[in-house]
């Protein structure tokens, strides 16, 4: 890979993990819909169900399998050497990572704040529920309210994954890169030769 | 001067003008709030959120803008280096420009809910006019802001530990990574 193929693949993971981030509070917003029912059920499950292929073919075509765009987008260059090409994309996956991981943070920190002091909260929730055997009205949220929760909680766990540095991420890409090398191909083709 | 501080200034004078764009865009909103006859709560904190708003803006572009030679010194570390050849180099240095990036959306965002905290605060003084004495935040509400403006102030400082931690898992892969390409190339030479 070249500078520019490898800035280029950062630039289109940064892209599409906003479109995801930003798509999926869409859908948080549908799915609280569809949980309260009503006349425009079908047609908000329809939205939902548009809403989520797209979401699984940004984060096909933008963050898994890139390769594509990114040799399209750049075309070809001067190639670096194998241990350049790999402190190159480590380094800017993980500046994207880190870059991204801030910007969740500042959305998510009553989030993560909450998740902090839930046990000083959940106990005596526990309590309520032995003694008295009911169901505590704190606890029962509306559907628009649970789906919130969730987005919140996983967007402050994405967050922090992504700012201890995505490295399932990062080793999955290098793998990647690993099967596509000279060598590899090599192996295959004379693999094939033999068969 | 090289390559590295040209560009580290280009990159310091976009993100103050990013930065400073984004913290003027609800002034309409203000705008909007002395056309409606405010009361002199409302039109006080408007005022003094105006002012809160217009001293970050000349804070950023005095620093980042004006005098982003010292600050670019500082993110390099030394006035001189040689032209950079390799990631190594540069690595701890964008990885300080993204916390200043991001020291300056936490403490942006700190800003904005501070207005939002004021006009909210007027707004309870103007309509309730002591009958209630309840403010319209709690401490659990505003400890995320406190927070946030810590965390802010600390990225805004080049969060040295964090770029220092990051750096060394960065090159720790790489590490791995090599010597994992080593050894399917000695798998590789054996089979053949």
């Amino acid at each position: 890979m070249t500078k520019m193929q490898i800035i280029a693949k950062a630039v289109l993971i940064f892209i599409g993990l906003s479109a995801i981030a930003n798509l999926c509070q869409y859908q948080c917003a549908l799915t609280s819909t569809v949980l309260y029912g009503g006349t425009f059920m079908f047609r908000t499950v329809l939205f939902l169900s548009v809403f989520l292929i797209v979401t699984i073919a940004i984060a096909y075509l933008f963050i898994f399998k890139n390769d594509w765009l990114v040799y399209k987008i750049t075309g070809s260059g001067e190639k670096l050497n194998p241990e350049r090409e790999t402190l190159w994309l480590v380094s800017s996956l993980r500046m994207v990572a880190v870059l991204y991981g801030f910007l969740l943070l500042a959305a998510s920190m009553p989030t993560i704040l909450n998740i902090i002091v839930s046990p000083l909260y959940i106990f005596p929730l526990i309590n309520e529920i032995l003694t008295f055997k009911t169901f505590p009205k704190s606890l029962i949220f509306t559907s628009s309210q649970w789906s919130y929760m969730i987005y919140n909680f996983l967007k402050a766990i994405l967050a922090a994954y992504l700012l201890y540095g995505w490295p399932q991420f990062i080793r999955f890409q290098l793998n990647i890169r690993k099967t596509k090398s000279p060598l590899n191909q090599n192996r295959y083709t004379e693999g094939i030769k033999n068969e | 001067m090289n390559k590295m501080h040209t560009l580290i200034k280009i990159i310091l004078s976009a993100i103050g003008i990013f930065f400073a764009i984004r913290l003027l865009s609800p002034l309409s909103l203000g705008i909007s709030y002395l056309y409606s006859k405010p009361s002199w709560e409302t039109a006080g904190a408007w005022l003094f959120s105006l002012l809160l708003v217009a001293g970050a803006i000349g804070l950023l572009m005095y620093f980042l803008v004006y005098q982003h030679d010292k600050l670019t010194k500082k993110i390099v570390g030394s006035e001189q280096l040689p032209e950079p050849d390799s990631q190594v180099q540069w690595l701890p240095v964008a990885l300080r420009l993204i916390c200043i990036a991001g020291g300056i959306y936490f403490l942006n965002t700190v800003i904005w809910q501070t207005t939002f905290f004021i006009s909210q605060l007027a707004f309870f003084k103007e309509n309730t006019r002591s009958i209630y004495t309840f403010a319209p935040y709690s401490p659990r509400d505003i400890l995320p802001w406190i927070i946030m403006l810590i965390c802010g102030i600390y990225l805004l400082f080049g969060a040295p530990h964090f770029v220092r931690w990051q750096v060394k898992k960065t090159l720790q892969q790489c590490t791995t990574s090599k010597k994992q390409q080593d050894e399917d190339q000695s798998a590789s030479s054996v089979e053949i």
